[in-house]
């Protein structure tokens, strides 16, 4: 008889293989039915298609907005092909779907719905933000100890339950929308495109649709880099852009949270009860 | 943290917490002595592995009302595959968290070659199993600095090798690993249908002092042909035949907590109250004794 490893292969193969599973196929050795006339296929099939439905069910909870654009039928034709390609490699089933998007935007019958892989997009970055560790606030007397030239090269750390989105199409408006049972409302995707953080405050999880000089701003510092190269980039793309009032507006919506003063920077040092050293 | 309630389990029925049921329990409060909550739902996503979401913030808020157990369904204690420090990592800072009064797993097994199938998979009961489960569940309560529970699962076949009746494995299994029994007696009553066995054979197999939990759940039959196969759903009313099991459990095994499980196609909150008031029926327990809530 086979170990116990080479036993949960053999059943791992069988489950994760399509219906039309190549033969000669390695079964898990199974005991002849004591009760029923099954064949070990009909057996193993039960916890194969369990397989299938619970991750394309995870799927599904992560992409409603997804699925109602499509339908159920199609939904779970691509979910299947999803499952397929993608195993789940956690045992927390939320970790599940992360690719979604980018298998959407190649996938067959989807051509005319483009917009389809951004709002994929935004459902992710949606249950990202839901399954997040708490926001905190920014320390802001800390923050108002440093000098001009401290200030300028401090790196801020952005929210945790914060996830910053780009699209040529109008998603939120997309997602909103289909939020509504029954809405006959309809949109133009002549609208353009958006650019949006999606972020939770305690149970609430909002969009913020931002300008392009704001949402370069909080996506520079994003990526790590200092205040002072977050601003070269917003007013890159935005002269008039409002530095002082977007980063007041990113303080207050919590979108940045913590702040670093690099070593060697010439400035107040903080520690962490906000007191000066 | 929860001083205001009492965190142990007590012997009367609980139901599962399910996310579409959180603000009704929380606005309403139920009149049920406790929860029950799937431990990976509040693990959250973050790659520092560091918790949060929504759930938790739910949980603990249910948690300040009411005793709660922590039922895990992702830990893979079967599995060859090396016990995944990450999640058990979660799973500690989640006990500390939410003190439960009890901590299960189940007797399966879900990932191998690091692939996950996020179910319950059956295994054989053989002596290289039993061998390897009593090492895992050991280094889990090990690592958990506390004892656990694991619960007899459903399945639909039976292994060519396997030696050992399933009833002999889980009550060998406790006492090897020094790990105690969540009995699901829906469980019981889908194997001895789908597999042959007389259900009764395994209520009185267990001893008694092992079992610290009972679950109940709905099951679904399902025809293939000529035959007859029971799943095990949890998507709808506890059926006739597993009352009836449950009753004889509770002459075997009296005063231990009993819990009602519905994890799809969920009803209102109503639904699982009333299936925890019949449970707490069978025992003679009463109108205003159900709720141990102190708060």
């Amino acid at each position: 008889m086979p170990g116990l490893h080479e036993q949960q292969r053999r059943f791992a193969n069988f489950i994760t293989a399509t219906d039309e599973a190549p033969p000669g196929l390695a079964m898990p050795g199974l005991k002849s039915g004591a009760v029923g006339e099954f064949t070990d296929e009909q057996r193993l099939q039960i916890y194969r298609n369990n397989y299938r439905i619970s991750l394309r069910e995870a799927l599904a909870g992560v992409y409603p907005v997804v699925q109602k654009l499509v339908g159920e039928e199609f939904f779970h034709h691509a979910a299947r092909e999803y499952v397929l390609q993608h195993p789940s490699h956690r045992g927390n089933l939320h970790h599940y779907g992360a690719d979604f998007a980018t298998f959407l935007q190649g996938f067959p019958g989807l051509e005319e719905l483009v917009y389809l892989p951004d709002v994929a997009r935004l459902e992710w970055a949606h249950h990202q933000v839901f399954h997040a560790t708490e926001d905190r606030a920014l320390r802001l007397s800390a923050l108002a100890a440093l000098d001009e030239q401290a200030m300028m090269e401090v790196c801020f750390v952005v929210s945790d339950a914060c996830r910053l989105l780009v699209s040529d199409y109008p998603v939120v408006k997309i997602w909103q929308l289909n939020q509504a049972v029954g809405t006959q409302e309809t949109l133009s995707l002549d609208e353009g495109g958006v650019r949006c953080v999606v972020i939770r405050h305690g149970c609430d999880i909002e969009f913020h649709v931002l300008d392009e000089g704001g949402f370069t701003l909080l996506e520079t510092l994003a990526q790590g880099k200092s205040f002072a190269r977050a601003c070269e980039a917003a007013l890159a793309v935005e002269t008039a852009c409002d530095i002082g009032g977007v980063l007041q507006y990113l303080v207050v919506q919590k979108m940045i949270v913590d702040f670093g003063v690099p070593p060697g920077v010439v400035g107040q040092q903080v520690t962490d009860t906000g007191e000066r050293k | 943290m929860y001083s205001q309630v009492n965190g142990s389990i007590p012997a009367r029925a609980g139901i599962g917490l399910r996310a579409p049921h959180f603000q009704a329990v929380l606005d309403t409060l139920p009149e049920v002595a406790w929860f029950e909550a799937h431990s990976e739902n509040y693990f959250g996503i973050a790659d520092s592995g560091q918790l949060g979401g929504v759930p938790l913030h739910y949980l603990q808020r249910v948690r300040e009302h009411y005793p709660v157990s922590l039922h895990g369904v992702g830990l893979s204690l079967g599995s060859v595959d090396p016990l995944d420090r990450s999640h058990l990592k979660q799973l500690k800072t989640l006990i500390e968290i939410i003190e439960p009064g009890l901590v299960s797993e189940h007797l399966s097994w879900s990932s191998v070659d690091g692939q996950y199938f996020n179910d319950l998979l059956p295994l054989p009961y053989t002596e290289e199993a039993l061998v390897h489960l009593v090492e895992r569940v050991s280094a889990t309560q090990d690592f958990l600095g506390r004892q656990i529970l694991v619960e007899n699962a459903s399945s639909y076949l039976e292994f060519a090798d396997a030696n050992i009746p399933e009833w002999e494995f889980i009550a060998e299994l406790a006492r090897r690993a020094d790990c105690k029994i969540l009995l699901d007696v829906n469980n019981v009553y889908v194997n001895a249908m789908n597999h042959g066995f007389d259900p009764q054979h395994f209520l009185q197999a267990v001893p008694v002092d092992l079992v610290e939990e009972i679950h109940l759940a709905g099951h679904t039959v399902k025809t293939f042909g000529e035959g007859v196969l029971r799943i095990d759903t949890h998507d709808q009313l506890v059926c006739d035949a597993v009352w009836d099991l449950y009753e004889s459990a509770v002459q075997r095994f009296p005063h231990v907590p009993v819990l009602i499980e519905w994890d799809s196609r969920l009803p209102e909150l109503d639904v699982l109250l009333a299936e925890a008031a019949r449970a707490d029926g069978i025992t003679g327990i009463g109108e205003g004794e159900r709720h141990a809530r102190l708060a």
